[in-house]
């Protein structure tokens, strides 16, 4: 199961098994950002490449106007992900 | 635990779902749970973008050796692909020079210690090894 939202702060909040059959869901919601968001994944269970996908074509996006995503509540093991994918290098991660 | 799946990005979730229920079974670690989904959708949803005209179900196998998970997937008539063989993405590059894609075949070799492909008669045998519990680096 795999949930996307936004929070009482606007942050956007990821629930559950992000997976590549999910990717359109979250396209939805992450093509249309304009302003910098946090990105709250205490409840995220699993992201793959397919997930990071969408998450970069964001950040990308959001950089142009001087914006970005911020990843917030990363646990160790989805940390190791992103980081093995490089965007330490490019997310704020706490 | 096993199954044929029909070669579409849908069935990712019948496989994730039978992957949960082994790491259950077998009480796997959050970080080896992970590394199975991994291997499973990385290989998986690469069949099924790049294997369009192959046979219609892909065989999924997971099982326990010893302190080791192995994950076997077979594609039926289909091209020889090697995956450990597929360059690393350059993760080093900067934002502006990233894109989406290209990270799937990558991850799967940061999560997986053992990537054994065989390709006879137009079938893929792709095998894939976890020690558990043992952290993998970038």
């Amino acid at each position: 199961m795999f949930e996307i939202g936004v929070g009482p702060q606007g942050e956007i909040v990821l629930t559950g098994r992000f997976d590549a059959a999910e990717v359109e869901r979250a396209e939805k919601v992450f093509h249309n950002l304009s302003e910098s968001r946090v990105v709250d994944c205490a409840s995220l269970d699993y992201i793959a490449s397919a997930g990071l996908g969408v998450l970069l074509a964001a950040q990308k996006n959001l950089r142009r106007n001087g914006c970005s995503l911020r990843i917030v509540n990363l646990s160790s093991h989805i940390g190791d992900v992103f980081r093995f994918a490089g965007f330490d290098q490019f997310f704020e991660m706490e | 635990m096993e199954g044929h799946f029909p070669r579409e990005m849908k069935s990712l979730t019948g496989v994730l779902d039978m992957a949960e229920g082994f790491c259950q079974a077998h009480g796997l670690s959050d970080t080896d749970r992970l590394a199975v989904d991994l291997m499973l959708e990385e290989v998986f949803t690469n069949l099924v973008k790049y294997g369009g005209d192959g046979g219609d179900d892909i065989f999924v196998g997971i099982s326990e050796k010893d302190d080791d998970v192995v994950v076997t997937i077979i594609d039926f008539e289909s091209h020889d692909f090697d995956p450990s063989a597929a360059p690393d993405a350059d993760v080093d590059a900067p934002l502006s020079e990233r894109t989406p894609g290209g990270l799937g075949l990558h991850l799967l070799k940061r999560v997986a210690h053992e990537i054994d492909y065989r390709h006879d008669d137009r079938q893929s045998r792709i095998t894939l090894t976890r020690r558990m519990d043992t952290v993998c680096s970038k």
